[in-house]
């Protein structure tokens, strides 16, 4: 019998070691993507593949996926699961719904009999594939589709998967590298979790996991249940390639149970990647619920019993291969904002007004000397604001990434950041002003002849993060080139894939969060300080 | 002039130490804090001090000193107004920081403010690149423009933090010259170096110190390492606190010679080592960890003057535990730390500094750590704290909920009639009326009461054992293997529960734990850590350049040492930051002493490897099936002096064995119920005195427990050492 003693502490210890796979991986990685903007997660699971624990600051939707790819090992392994096995996958209908992402699962064993898995999901730097995602029509012009398969078997490196990888995507020596140090955290995962159940005498998880589940699942109930039965409602009509794109949802509370239904919706997308699985938009769904229902209990399977989510098949948020979805965040990224607003009418003070969302820019090519480079710079709009504060300006949501220190970026590749910078007045004016966007301006290194194709994600463009209760809506994002400020439509294309000549310069804003409540109301102090800081122009 | 004087300038009390080199004679004081001006009293303390032992300050040879000032400063956001300058376009550093969420559930997630608001963040046009080509000079019209400017902001003191400065510092300095010339200040120890820097240029000895004065701070001085956020911090941080600092140090080290002192005065850097106040005054942000720093000096000495060199330092006090490992008689150090933290015990709400400090942990685990049960139904203890206002339920002062305290006095450990000395009277009642309002008001039977109490000191020693044996296995050890060196209020009464958890079997309690950081100031040696960094493609190395590079290091960290004093005895570590190439964090090894030869570049080699597989098991190959290239990008050369020799003869006069047994009281201890437990005077007894648990030990500053099945004894003169059988 498990004492709530030692649960508190095995927990912990639990959160303590999943925390030590994602320093591992940060710190042998070879991306800025991993390396500096912590685009991964890192999980430990039970012998069933259920999570237990998951790394404190890694991505919360890679997170909720991890459990779907243990599971789909046991189904499609079963007792074929040996140690020293280590499986690979990047398949974007079981995990994070485009193909950078690769998921390496090692199950780790205890007298011959498997106890746990310890997996991570990473951001590769490249996969392969078209250049300018927009173009794509169909997954197959989306790089390398991994399907489940072994990486190691046995111990033994399968070296035809590697060799596929290699020879297939853009820069092989950092992919393998960042492949390599997610086996690197896995293997320290499931050491870590073999010494933890040998320092207690557990034979295996189950009970742990047990007590784990259903504490949490009780707690996660009552939430639901504290809402009133009904239906909310929330629907936006966003705008990317081609016009806009309907994203509705509605969301049944009945007792303790939470549908959330995406019924409404656009179809899928036939171009450009918008497209999310429902893998994707399930997990998007279930994380911004934990936010706003029980954000205090460390995640875990539990947490998300009494939430099912259903999407129309062939619909964008429920794709059907070959859909194409490389860009998928631009349609999965208004789910969290969607479910807030459906909340709010039940919930005004536990949720916060749209946010900015974040941008990259990422540039590739080759140095003069053949050297290839390719680097991200992740940049944040600003976040909406809330019943008690303004937004946070740039700050990352609903992903967890930090940004890449500009002098690492310029390190990474030949180019220059001659601009970044807080916009002043994009933020949503309310009774707490939503937080503000980011000005990012990138040239050519002087003197460098490297061949530099760069795009950006600017999201936000149409429309700009709404405000709540009152708030109004922050500024949008925004693409400029050597001094123009392009149409929305001229942004999205020029984006894609751009090659930046001598004297070009691309500037991205990203958006300003939306506004909480009526601007009447706001504290003249909070005015005066805006004031002071951005001049005499800003809104009141 | 036999004496050592040092003082430790605490949030609450000030603690003070006086040492007679000759005899080992050792005094201690204690007095409260006087925040407004900590210098009065320190003088105050000083003089009650030296009045007591008769000695005349003409008698003293040398001062240490630690301080909260610097910390209290930032938490407390009342230092300088500070401007900084930055690279044109790149204004918002501070305020855009690392754009990641700590907590990634929490909706209303805040930071702290930026210590240097929009309105006093100034562009400059310049700019150098990744490879220290300087691209565009800054101009001198517009700095002497910008001069006139901060003037009129009446800006206190000025932080300059340009992209690249780490590469190369130009920029930084020409704009820092310029500034000084057009506010007259005095700068003939400015010194800008050639504008046509490529690579990075070593630059002569004392250049990296002697560019700072009293009001400007600039990054590639206070912190020359790559990733502007956390360079600009520590900058910005630096000039924040500068100000205050040196006022506060002329103002002491005035009233010091009007005194009659004509010694030098030293103080404790975050890392442990003594530096001059000179250096204090130029990189006062490294003072930040000051106190707790000789703390961790002061254990490490008991420790070493039990027999025992790896050591647990475990100090808990009111509201929280700190724990730092000390291995082979020296703490651990870390390379960046985070203070004045939103949320105290989450990583990443705070301002992040980068320079070495003594690796400590914090957790909120103190007397005061409040109980409650979550919403899971799960017990939780703090982070909550009732710290000393109202205080736990049973010092009467208004306080109604249970806390670690009241539990502790619940089950007989501590004793009503002498807390603190008996300045202080418990109150058990209300201490039992806060514990059973934990149980939703359902009448407990005393049976349950013990329960819950004994519940909550045991959860108590499993949050803080917890916290250290994760963070010893963070560092690839073994907690079993160290003593646990228990201080502050409560580390002797919660040691033995935490070292059992811990699987150590030793506890070591030193006398008079209450002041161990004065102590601990008296027994440092001097020190400086620098750091700068160099990148370079390891099979291609240039081993002159690169020997140039750290004598450079090394010649700065002797200069700072010949200034507080030691000339000879120089004892010097190196050690680099590799990766493999493309990789973007390092890991770090030690260097070997002297100029580098091709034969140590290879051993060099397989030192790194041999390290990263040993941390990470599984090493990057290239294509070739062999391992990818490696490349260094930062260096470290740290300077220390001689450790200090001090004896020190008994706190107290030896007291008889007999009279040490204060009488009996009834104490909980778990499987072993209630037990009849002697109490013992701490003072009373003589080295060598024998107990055998349960037992308590009661000095004025602390109680130590030793359970049932354990034993403890007088170790020499000052020290009690609990054993685990």
């Amino acid at each position: 019998m498990l004492t709530p003693l030692t649960l508190e502490i095995l927990w912990r210890r639990m959160i303590a070691l999943v925390d030590e796979m994602a320093a591992t991986l940060l710190r042998t990685s070879f991306s800025t993507v991993i390396g500096a903007a912590n685009d991964f997660g890192c999980e430990l699971l039970d012998a069933n593949g259920n999570g237990l624990a998951h790394a404190t600051r890694s991505m919360p939707v890679f997170n909720l996926l991890m459990p779907s790819v243990c599971k789909a090992v046991i189904q499609k392994y079963g007792d074929g699961i040996r140690e020293g096995d280590i499986f690979i996958c990047n398949d974007p209908w079981l995990l994070v719904g485009h193909t950078p992402d690769i998921a390496i699962v090692l199950p780790f064993f205890k007298d011959g009999v498997r106890v746990g898995f310890a997996a991570s999901i990473a951001h590769m730097a490249d996969i392969g594939g078209i250049l300018d995602q927009n173009r794509a029509r169909e997954s197959y012009e989306e790089g390398l589709f991994i399907p489940l398969t072994r990486l190691y078997s046995g111990g033994q490196e399968v070296s035809v998967v590697l060799d596929f990888i290699h020879h297939n995507v853009r820069n092989p020596e950092m992919v393998i590298g960042d492949v390599h140090a997610q086996v690197s955290a896995c293997h320290v995962g499931a050491q870590k979790a073999l010494a933890l159940l040998a320092e207690y005498a557990l034979a295996g998880f189950g009970e742990l996991a047990h007590e784990i589940h259903t504490r949490s699942e009780a707690a996660i109930r009552a939430a639901v249940r504290a809402l009133p039965d009904g239906e909310y409602a929330a629907a936006i009509a966003f705008d990317e390639l081609d016009g806009p794109l309907t994203a509705k949802l509605t969301l049944m509370v009945a007792g303790d149970q939470l549908t959330v239904n995406f019924a409404g919706s656009a179809p899928q997308h036939p171009r450009g990647g918008i497209n999310s699985t429902l893998s994707y938009t399930t997990a998007h769904a279930c994380y911004a619920l934990k936010c706003a229902l029980l954000p205090d209990v460390p995640s875990n399977e539990g947490c998300y019993a009494p939430f099912t989510i259903c999407a129309p098949a062939g619909s964008i948020f429920n794709c059907i291969r070959p859909a194409s979805t490389m860009n998928r965040t631009k349609s999965g990224w208004y789910i969290a904002p969607l479910i807030m607003t459906a909340l709010s009418q039940a919930l005004p003070k536990q949720v916060f007004a749209a946010g900015g969302l974040m941008g990259a820019i990422s540039v590739y090519g080759r140095e003069a000397d053949g050297r290839g480079f390719n680097a991200s710079l992740f940049n944040a709009g600003g976040l909406g604001a809330t019943a008690r504060n303004d937004g946070l300006h740039t700050t990352v949501f609903p992903s967890s990434a930090s940004n890449v220190p500009v002098e690492l970026f310029e390190v990474a590749a030949p180019v220059l950041i001659s601009e970044k910078e807080l916009i002043p007045d994009s933020g949503g004016a309310g009774q707490y002003r939503g937080g503000l966007g980011q000005r990012t301006s990138v040239r050519r290194l002087p003197g460098s002849t490297a061949h530099i194709i760069v795009s950006a994600s600017p999201h936000r463009q149409d429309p700009a993060p709404e405000g709540l209760h009152g708030g109004e809506a922050g500024a949008p994002a925004r693409v400029r080139l050597n001094g123009r400020w392009l149409t929305r439509l001229e942004a999205t294309q020029l984006t894609g894939a751009y090659e930046l000549r001598d004297g070009d310069e691309l500037t991205v804003d990203t958006a300003g969060g939306g506004g909480y409540g009526s601007p009447i109301v706001r504290d003249p102090a909070l005015i005066a300080k805006d004031r002071r800081d951005f001049g005499d122009k800003v809104k009141g | 002039m036999p004496y050592l004087l040092s003082f430790d300038i605490g949030g609450t009390f000030t603690d003070f130490s006086l040492l007679n080199t000759h005899t080992g004679q050792l005094r201690t004081h204690k007095r409260l804090t006087t925040p407004k001006d900590p210098a009065q009293g320190v003088m105050d303390g000083v003089r009650s001090l030296l009045a007591q032992a008769n000695v005349h300050m003409r008698e003293i040879d040398t001062v240490y000193h630690a301080t909260t000032l610097v910390a209290n400063t930032l938490i407390e956001r009342n230092g300088a107004t500070v401007a900084l300058l930055c690279t044109a376009g790149h204004r918002d550093v501070l305020e855009i920081r690392t754009e990641q969420r700590y907590d990634v559930y929490d909706l209303f997630l805040q930071y702290p403010p930026p210590l240097v608001p929009r309105y006093l963040r100034f562009s400059v046009n310049e700019r150098t690149d990744r490879d220290g080509n300087i691209l565009l000079a800054p101009s001198q019209s517009e700095i002497v423009a910008l001069a006139e400017q901060l003037r009129q902001a009446k800006v206190d003191a000025v932080a300059i933090a340009f992209l690249h400065s780490y590469r190369n510092p130009t920029n930084e300095r020409q704009v820092a010259a310029w500034l000084a010339e057009a506010w007259g200040v005095e700068s003939s120890e400015l010194r800008v170096e050639s504008k046509t820097v490529i690579n990075l240029q070593p630059s002569p000895p004392h250049s990296q110190l002697s560019t700072l004065n009293s009001q400007l701070s600039i990054s590639s001085e206070v912190a020359p390492e790559i990733r502007e956020y956390e360079r600009t911090s520590t900058t910005v941080a630096n000039a924040y606190v500068q100000p205050k600092v040196q006022g506060y140090l002329r103002r002491l080290e005035a009233a010091l010679k009007a005194e009659g002192y004509g010694g030098r005065v030293y103080l404790t850097l975050s890392s442990g080592g003594n530096a001059s106040a000179k250096t204090a005054a130029r990189y006062p942000i490294r003072l930040v960890e000051s106190g707790p720093a000789a703390g961790a000096m002061a254990a490490a000495y008991f420790g070493a003057s039990a027999g025992k060199r790896d050591l647990v330092a475990f100090d808990m006090g009111g509201t929280t535990a700190k724990i730092c490992v000390i291995d082979n008689g020296r703490p651990e150090l870390a390379r960046e730390l985070e203070v004045a933290r939103l949320h105290r015990f989450k990583k990443g709400s705070g301002i992040p500094l980068q320079f070495p400090s003594i690796d400590m942990i914090e957790i909120g685990a103190g007397g005061g750590s409040i109980a409650k049960y979550d919403q899971l139904g799960l017990l939780k203890i703090g982070p909550e704290s009732a710290a000393s206002d109202p205080g736990p339920a049973c010092y009467g002062l208004g306080g109604t909920q249970p806390t670690v305290t009241d539990a502790n006095l619940l089950l007989g450990y501590l004793n009503p009639a002498y807390f603190s000395g008996g300045q202080m009277a418990l109150h058990p009642d209300l201490a039992q009326i806060a514990m059973m309002s934990m149980a939703n008001h359902s009448p407990l039977t005393p049976n349950h009461l013990t329960t819950l109490a004994y519940g909550v000191h045991q959860l108590a020693n499993e949050n803080m054992a917890l916290a250290a044996k994760i963070h010893i296995i963070e560092k690839g050890r073994d907690p079993r293997h160290y003593a646990l060196l228990a201080y502050g209020g409560g580390g002797p009464l919660h040691g033995a529960g935490v070292a059992k958890i811990l699987g150590a079997n030793e506890i070591i309690c030193p006398l008079g734990a209450g002041v161990g950081s004065a102590i601990g100031l008296l027994i440092a040696p001097m020190s400086f850590e620098l750091a700068q960094s160099y990148p370079v493609k390891w099979d291609a190395v240039k081993l002159d350049e690169l020997n140039a590079v750290l004598a450079t290091l090394e010649a700065q960290g002797r200069a700072q040492l010949a200034e507080a004093g030691v000339i000879g005895d120089v004892r010097v570590e190196r050690s680099a930051d590799g990766r493999f190439v493309g990789q973007l964090h390092q890991l770090s090894i030690r260097l070997p002493t002297g100029d580098l030869t091709p034969d140590q570049q290879a051993a060099i080699q397989a030192e790194f490897l041999a390290r990263y597989h040993e941390q990470y098991e599984h090493l990057p190959k290239n294509a070739a099936g062999g391992h990818a290239p490696i490349e260094f990008i930062s260096w470290q050369v740290t300077v220390r002096g001689p450790q200090p020799q001090v004896q020190f003869a008994r706190l107290q006069a030896a007291g008889d064995g007999a009279a040490a047994l204060k009488g009996h009281r009834p104490a909980y201890f778990g499987d072993h119920g209630w037990h009849h437990t002697p109490v013992y005077d701490r003072y009373a007894l003589t080295a060598g005195a024998h107990l055998t648990g349960p037992a308590i030990v009661e000095e004025r500053e602390s109680t130590a427990l030793v359970h049932p099945g354990m034993s403890a004894r007088l170790d020499g003169p000052v020290t009690l050492v609990l054993h685990i059988s």
